[in-house]
């Protein structure tokens, strides 16, 4: 009796334990450079380090937000996020169900092509996108990396949505025929809205990796118009030199809606992920 | 589609089929049309370029696969494999049961849950850019937090960044720290699938902790755990902004891996035939790699049937 009392304590304890490792593990680079980011510039270089600051300042927020063009990068961030959910949802979607619902010649092999593009490497075809976006005209606009996400984007979509679509009975499709809707009424009707809940997964997948990536949107861009957020922190560190303090606060800003959106919709991450990674 | 005669349709194949392939074909094309063009196109360009000279972005000479010989003949070329092979290899080591770990603990009816699953897997959600950042900031050589503590600890170190396996160990570190919640959300997803009674019956034939993880947990998460393995292998390999932020590749070009290597020959360069060479090698690997993965899931899906 007491024997499995003792035993569960001490898994309590483990457990626990190495929950609070891990949480150290962690967070300590994210706390430390949240702390940098409000210590006045004399106290940043302090030696032994100042854990957390005695004296608080807003300086470099403020530095972040009236001397860069950090806010025009959240704009153009914001732009390429919405724009390449919606076409990578809408294309992924349309694909899955295509997949999932019909069968016609090919189809394997159609499917099995585009999950095949997830095998190539991103820096191999930076230079073969820098030139064809040449040609297209799209040099320097923020098209240019909305196609390219997408692209990138589409076959992860298209597994994640298809897990989904395996999901609504075909029943329904049927009954939906009997009573007279056509093919494309039945989908975008009946079946479509039942996936939503894959929107979610979708969603959080896509917002990171837009809102993280940079080798493709150092590449495409030339002026501040067309610059996101990765892009800028980088100019922050050859720009500027490196002023840690404004370093640290411009990341702290760049992950703040990354960060709120995680906490929010961090259950729909997993099953998601989950849905898209391991299902066959 | 009930409006089509019958007479018009081929006795094969009846016109509500035929539609059903014409629109199968209509709801894929963008995504056909996209993926063409945006992946697999600039691929096909990559080993186009690699067989020729090039001034800037012009081509000059056709040299065959001169630049692949070139390059694997290059000791530069040899080291940047040797270092992907042990930035690959050491983050596996460390990533793989630090997200294993992770996955068990949250998966314990533990307080605050949501709370700690949601600092766990933070990490994962940053950029390898700010994952640079963050970490070149902790191991600077005159006022970092890390060589603070190390000397607080005691153990001698210089400057972290510049010597060979100081650059790597910090470059593995951060790298570890920014994916190990890859392999927990995939273990997580797994470790809920695993029914209780599973675990009730074996308590009930007198297994301890152990045996419970050694044959009810553990056979639920070699499935993923392979998952996780490959995907992680494949990001690994791939790796630029990381180390380019981190180390630029330094000292000696310790930690200059495949992908930085592309990337600086290219864009710093711009010695665009010999960099399409080397990437075009990386997708080769890549290749290889992923056709693992795709037999994994294939052998998934037939056990599930």
């Amino acid at each position: 009796m007491s024997g499995s009392k003792w035993k569960s304590r001490l898994k309590a304890a483990v457990t626990y334990l190495t929950l609070t490792l891990l949480t150290i593990f962690a967070l300590f680079p994210i706390l430390w450079g949240l702390s940098t980011s409000f210590k006045p510039t004399s106290l940043i270089d302090a030696y032994p380090p100042e854990w957390i600051p005695s004296q608080v300042t807003f300086e470099h927020y403020v530095r972040v937000i009236t001397g860069s063009n950090m806010l025009l990068y959240y704009r153009n961030s914001l732009i390429i996020l919405v724009a390449t959910t919606v076409i990578s949802v809408v294309i992924a979607s349309h694909a899955a169900y295509a997949a999932d619902r019909f069968k016609f010649r090919g189809k394997q092999f159609v499917l099995f092509a585009i999950l095949c593009t997830i095998m190539v490497p991103g820096i191999a075809v930076l230079i073969p996108l820098y030139m064809f976006m040449g040609f297209l005209g799209l040099k320097d606009t923020l098209l240019a990396m909305i196609l390219i996400y997408s692209a990138s984007l589409v076959p992860t979509c298209l597994w994640i949505m298809q897990g989904f679509f395996v999901t609504v009975p075909k029943s329904l499709d049927e009954a939906a025929l009997i009573d007279g809707c056509s093919r494309l009424q039945v989908f975008y009707r009946v079946v479509w809205p039942l996936t939503w809940p894959g929107l979610g997964a979708i969603a959080i997948v896509v917002c990171r990796f837009t809102w993280n990536e940079f080798m493709i949107a150092l590449t495409m861009s030339a002026s501040d118009g067309t610059r996101t957020i990765p892009v800028g922190l980088y100019y922050f560190v050859s720009g500027y030199g490196i002023e840690w303090g404004l370093l640290m606060a411009a990341v702290v800003m760049a992950l703040i809606p990354l960060v709120l959106l995680f906490i929010m919709m961090e259950r729909k991450f997993v099953e998601g992920l989950t849905a898209g990674a391991v299902k066959g | 589609m009930s409006s089509q005669s019958p007479a018009l349709t081929r006795p094969s194949e009846s016109a509500q089929d035929r539609s059903e392939r014409h629109l199968a074909w209509l709801f894929l094309s963008p995504a056909l049309l996209l993926v063409a063009g945006i992946s697999a196109l600039p691929v096909a360009q990559a080993l186009f370029y690699s067989t020729f000279r090039t001034a800037y972005l012009e081509r000059t000479s056709f040299v065959g696969f001169l630049q692949y010989t070139e390059a694997l003949s290059d000791p530069r070329f040899l080291q940047n494999v040797v270092s992907t092979t042990a930035f690959t290899f050491w983050s596996l080591v460390f990533a793989i049961p630090l997200g294993t770990v992770a996955a068990i603990v949250l998966n314990q009816p533990i307080r605050f849950g949501v709370a700690f699953r949601t600092m766990l897997l933070l990490p994962w959600m940053m950029s390898q850019l700010v994952t640079g950042l963050l970490w070149s900031w902790l191991v600077n050589a005159l006022d970092g937090p890390v060589p603070y503590l190390l000397d607080v600890i005691g153990i001698a170190h210089g400057d972290l960044l510049s010597s060979r396996i100081g650059a790597m160990a910090v470059l593995v570190t951060a790298n570890v720290w920014h994916s190990y919640g890859f392999v927990t959300v995939l273990l997580l997803g797994a470790l809920q699938t695993i029914p209780r009674e599973l675990y009730e019956a074996a308590e009930c034939d007198g297994a301890g902790a152990w045996q419970c993880f050694r044959w009810v947990t553990l056979p639920f998460l070699f499935q993923p755990l392979m998952v996780a393995a490959i995907m992680q292998t494949l990001n690994d390999v791939n790796a630029v902004v990381l180390p380019l932020v981190l180390t630029g590749g330094g000292p000696f070009n310790a930690t200059e891996v495949l992908g930085l290597r592309v990337y600086k020959e290219a864009f710093e360069q711009w010695h665009i035939g010999p960099a399409a060479a080397v990437s075009f090698m990386m997708f080769i690997i890549n290749m290889v790699i992923s056709i693992g993965y795709i037999r994994l899931l294939k052998r998934r899906a037939g056990d599930s049937q």
